[in-house]
């Protein structure tokens, strides 16, 4: 299977995980009693403000990703199809042993009913 | 009398010579780490389907919560619109069970209970063959059949055994090499959406402790002692969930399970290496403790979210 560009991280990912770390950031800043009231508000406004851009850009990498999880997904679908048919390979010479034995019951039958007619 | 007894003697040799050759590198012992793979890969897609078809009700209870805390705001379509698309989360699904497809065929590859079958139904071939002998010998005297037929299929059931074991190995072979770039490649998709999930988890969880926090602070003095008794348990709650969720990394669950898979891989190209085989089994125990754990901080973190 070609790589696939979408499975690697990408300058977008680290930008999301850039905010998320601000977002953490700045709502544990606004908890802290050394600021004041307005200081407070402002940076869990900055922190909210930022979560919604930060959503944004979730949506558009999501979107993005969706295509390498179809093609990988096809791709190791075909794999299942192939051990599918090796599994049904073994399961054959099983079946070819439990039909060759109901022959030879079989056969066993007609020796013994021609035995009794001879 | 003589040539019978040499024949079941170089009979016995034909087929002892090939299974000492590929005997030695029997899929047997592999069904045990391939089924704790497994069982661990089923709890953390299990897991992750949860995250996966959480994330827009997730966003919902943080866009109702920014309309409480908000009296401006009005509760319309961007409200309970889904951020992220119904077909993204339906191929995110559909790859995690193409990947427990996969595993659940891994362990029927190296289940022994093939070769049993294979051994019963030549067993049976056998005492039939032997009635069939017993009755032309009772009929026309001729013991041929009921001479050769114990060493001829007991020669056939070992060569059998032994096509079998060549073709579990092949299978597996063939599996594991050709399917590690798209497993390693859903895994690798699936690391990164995990941990993404996690974040918005965390965020939305530690923003809504904040909200309610600002709330109580500011209303604090004109609640009676039962009411802040019950804001304190709903704040104390929420932080546990925060730092609950702190503490787990969904994520490492998926990179405990590629390295498993990675040493599957290394040791289905060389079945005979012990070292590969120990390589792999040490994996599967690391793979499934995590995986247990994450489970159970999954289940903990569900109930404080109730």
């Amino acid at each position: 299977m070609p790589e696939n560009p979408s499975t690697g991280p990408s300058p977008k990912d680290d930008l999301i995980d850039q905010l998320h770390e601000l977002i953490v950031s700045l709502t544990m800043k606004s908890m802290e009693p050394q600021y004041s009231t307005k200081e407070q508000n402002l940076f869990f406004d900055y922190a909210k403000k930022i979560r919604t851009k930060r959503i944004a850009l979730r949506k558009v990498e999501f979107d993005k990703k969706t295509d390498g999880y179809r093609e990988a997904a096809e791709s190791l679908q075909k794999v299942n199809g192939q051990i599918r048919e090796a599994i049904d390979k073994i399961s054959h010479l099983i079946q070819f042993w439990g039909d060759l034995s109901s022959l030879v019951s079989f056969l066993d039958k007609i020796v013994k009913v021609v035995s009794v007619v001879i | 009398m003589k040539t019978i007894f040499s024949f079941r003697k170089h009979a016995a040799l034909l087929f002892l010579v090939p299974v000492l050759v590929c005997g030695c590198t029997s899929t047997q012992p592999l069904s045990e780490p391939i089924g704790r793979f497994r069982t661990a890969t089923q709890g953390v897609l299990a897991t992750s389907k949860e995250y996966l078809v959480n994330m827009n009700r997730l966003e919902r209870e943080y866009r109702f919560m920014e309309v409480y805390v908000d009296r401006q705001k009005e509760v319309d379509a961007t409200t309970t619109s889904a951020v992220f698309s119904a077909e993204g989360i339906h191929a995110r699904l559909k790859a995690l069970m193409i990947v427990d497809l996969y595993v659940t065929r891994l362990v029927e590859i190296v289940n022994p209970e093939s070769s049993d079958r294979l051994s019963k139904k030549i067993e049976t071939f056998n005492s039939d063959l032997l009635g069939l002998g017993s009755s032309i010998k009772t009929m026309t005297g001729d013991e041929t059949i009921s001479n050769y037929a114990p060493s001829v299929t007991g020669l056939v059931k070992s060569l059998s055994l032994i096509w079998v074991e060549q073709e579990k190995k092949k299978a597996l072979n063939l599996a594991v090499t050709d399917a590690a770039p798209a497993v390693d490649a859903i895994l690798s998709l699936l690391e990164d959406d995990l941990k993404k999930a996690n974040d918005d988890r965390k965020e939305y969880v530690l923003i809504k402790y904040n909200e309610l926090r600002r709330t109580y602070n500011r209303e604090r003095k004109s609640l009676d002692d039962n009411e802040r008794k019950k804001r304190i348990e709903e704040l104390k709650t929420l932080y546990d969930a925060y730092e609950m969720l702190c503490s787990s990394a969904p994520e490492g669950v998926i990179g405990s399970m590629r390295s498993a898979h990675d040493s599957m891989v290394q040791m289905a190209r060389d079945l005979g290496d012990t070292h590969k085989y120990r390589a792999f089994a040490g994996a599967v125990d690391v793979f499934s403790a995590r995986a247990s754990e994450a489970a159970a901080v999954y289940k903990a973190f569900r109930e404080l979210s109730k």
